[in-house]
C-alpha cells in the first residue's frame, strides 16, 4: 500500500502526462489553405467541398475576413451538402435536409447538427483546425 | 500535513492544465501569421496544403452524373426483378419489399380483369432484408399459397459479396438459403434448400449485367408437395438499364440447364395447366420485363412475366407457361436506415 505522499506524486506525474497528449493532437490537426487555390472562396457568399486529411469540409466564405468550416457530410445519409447563399442555409439534396449556417439542423430528416471546424482566413490562408 | 495536501492538489490542477488549451484560443484570435513556422514557444504547427481539390454536392434525383445513381443517395438495387443481384443491401439498412403477380394471362378479360388483378390466384410476396454487415445480408420471404397450388413458400437466406466492383472487377456473391413449404392440413410440410452464385457488373455507369449460376433441391414449382425433392439449376441473366436516374429497364431470364427443370415437357412431363385456346405450354425459360422508377429510398416496377413464382425455387425451374401466357405485376421496395 503506498504512502499518500507517493500516491499524489505518481496522480501528478499521471496529469503530466496526460496533458501533454491533446497538445500534441491539436498540433497535427491544424491545416492551411491557401486562399488562391480554391477559387469558389475569393468572394463573399462563395463555398466549397474540399477533402482534407479525413474529412470533407464544406467552407463557406461568411464575410470579408471570416470563414466558416463544417463537415459536409449529411449526417442524415451521408451526402456531400451544399450551400445556398441566397437563403444563407446548407442543403443537403439527397432527402431534403437543412442546416443553418452553425450546421444546426433546421428541417428534413438529419438527426444531427453538422459537425463544426475552427476556421479562420489570416492574411491570404484559410487556417482549419480538424482538431 | 494539509499543507502537503493543498499543495499537492495544487501542482495537478497546474499539470492537468493542457497547453492545447491555449493553441485552442489562438486559432479563434490573436494567433501567429498564416504559414508562419512554429511560434516561439513552439506550440503551434500550421500543415499547409498545396493542392486543393474540390468536390461536387450529391445530388437529388435530378443529378446527371450517372456516377452519382450507385451512390449512397440512392437505394440499392439487390435484384434485378426477381432474380437476385451480387449486391447486399447496405449495412444497417432494411429492406422491405411487396411483389404481386397475377395468374390469369395479361391479355384474357384484360379489362373486365383488370388486367387479371381481379382473377384471383394472387401471388404475393413480402420480403425483408436486412444488411449486417458491409458484405453480407439476410433474409426472409414469404409467398403466399392459393387455389392452384395448397402451399405457402416460406425462404431463409444469407447473401455474402465475396468480391467488389471497386477493385475487383465485379461483384460477385454467394447465397444460401432454406426453403419452408407449409402445406395446408393434413399434408405434411417440406423443407428444400438452395444456393446461388451471382455475379454481376456496371457498365458505362448505366448498364447491370448480372448472371450465375441457381440451384434448388426443390424444385417442381406448381405441383410441389413434400414428395417432391426433384432438384433443378438454373442460369440466370439480368440487364438493367439506367436512362435516368429515377428510372430503369429491366429485362431478366433464367434458363434450366440441369436437373428437373432442364426436363420439363419432356419425357412424359405435361404441364399441368393450360388456358383455352392457347398454345400447349411445354417448356419455357423463365423472362420478367419491367420497368423500374426509383427514387431516394423506394423503388416501384410494373413487370411481365411468364412466372408467379418469385422464391428461389420458383425461378430455377422453367415454366409451363409459354410467353402468350404472360402475366402483369409490380414490386415495390422501400429502404429504412438503422444507422
Amino acid at each position: 500500500m503506498p504512502s499518500r505522499r507517493v500516491f499524489l506524486k505518481m496522480v501528478g506525474l499521471a496529469a503530466g502526462a496526460v496533458s501533454l497528449i491533446p497538445a500534441r493532437l491539436a498540433q497535427a490537426k491544424k491545416v492551411g489553405l491557401k486562399l488562391d487555390k480554391v477559387a469558389e472562396l475569393q468572394k463573399v457568399g462563395g463555398w466549397a467541398i474540399v477533402p482534407i486529411k479525413e474529412e470533407t469540409v464544406l467552407l463557406i466564405r461568411d464575410g470579408e475576413a471570416s470563414i466558416r468550416a463544417m463537415t459536409a457530410i449529411c449526417t442524415h445519409k451521408k451526402c456531400k451538402v451544399a450551400y445556398l447563399p441566397d437563403d444563407k442555409r446548407i442543403r443537403c439534396k439527397c432527402h431534403k435536409s437543412f442546416y443553418d449556417l452553425d450546421g444546426k439542423n433546421t428541417d428534413g430528416p438529419a438527426p444531427a447538427p453538422l459537425r463544426q471546424f475552427k476556421a479562420e482566413l489570416r492574411g491570404e490562408q484559410i487556417v482549419i483546425d480538424l482538431g | 500535513m494539509k499543507d502537503h495536501f493543498r499543495r499537492a492538489i495544487c501542482l495537478a490542477l497546474i499539470l492537468l492544465v493542457p497547453p492545447g488549451a491555449a493553441l485552442a484560443e489562438d486559432a479563434a484570435g490573436v494567433s501567429p501569421a498564416a504559414g508562419a513556422a512554429p511560434s516561439a514557444a513552439g506550440e503551434e504547427e500550421i500543415e499547409t496544403i498545396e493542392e486543393v481539390e474540390t468536390l461536387q454536392p450529391d445530388g437529388d434525383g435530378s443529378s446527371s452524373n450517372a456516377r452519382d445513381w450507385f451512390s449512397d443517395a440512392y437505394p440499392s438495387l439487390e435484384r434485378g426483378i426477381n432474380l437476385h443481384l451480387a449486391r447486399t443491401v447496405r449495412k444497417y439498412t432494411l429492406l422491405f419489399s411487396v411483389d404481386h403477380r397475377t395468374y390469369q394471362p395479361l391479355t384474357k378479360n384484360p379489362f373486365e380483369d383488370f388486367l387479371g388483378f381481379d382473377s384471383g390466384n394472387l401471388k404475393i410476396g413480402l420480403g425483408l432484408r436486412f444488411g449486417v454487415l458491409d458484405w453480407m445480408d439476410v433474409g426472409l420471404y414469404r409467398l403466399n399459397d392459393g387455389k392452384t397450388v395448397p402451399f405457402d413458400t416460406y425462404e431463409f437466406d444469407a447473401k455474402f459479396r465475396v468480391l467488389k466492383q471497386d477493385g475487383q472487377f465485379l461483384n460477385l456473391a454467394v447465397r444460401p438459403g432454406v426453403t419452408l413449404f407449409t402445406q395446408r392440413k393434413g399434408v405434411k410440410d417440406s423443407v428444400g434448400f438452395f444456393g446461388q452464385l451471382l455475379l454481376d457488373r456496371v457498365w458505362f455507369n448505366r448498364l447491370t449485367t448480372g448472371t450465375g449460376l441457381l440451384f434448388h433441391s426443390n424444385s417442381t414449382n406448381d405441383v410441389k408437395s413434400n414428395l417432391d425433392e426433384r432438384w433443378s439449376m438454373a442460369v440466370p441473366f439480368v440487364f438493367e438499364y439506367r436512362i435516368l436516374d429515377w428510372l430503369a429497364l429491366n429485362y431478366e431470364m433464367a434458363v434450366a440447364v440441369a436437373g428437373y427443370g432442364s426436363k420439363y415437357g419432356q419425357g412424359g412431363l405435361k404441364a399441368p395447366f393450360v388456358f383455352d385456346g392457347s398454345p400447349v405450354s411445354t417448356f419455357s425459360p423463365i423472362y420478367s420485363g419491367g420497368v423500374k422508377f426509383i427514387t431516394n429510398r423506394h423503388t416501384f416496377a410494373i413487370v411481365v412475366s411468364n412466372n408467379q413464382f418469385m422464391t428461389a425455387d420458383g425461378v430455377v425451374a422453367n415454366t409451363w407457361r409459354c410467353y402468350g401466357e404472360s402475366v402483369i405485376g409490380f414490386s415495390i421496395t422501400r429502404e429504412l436506415d438503422f444507422d
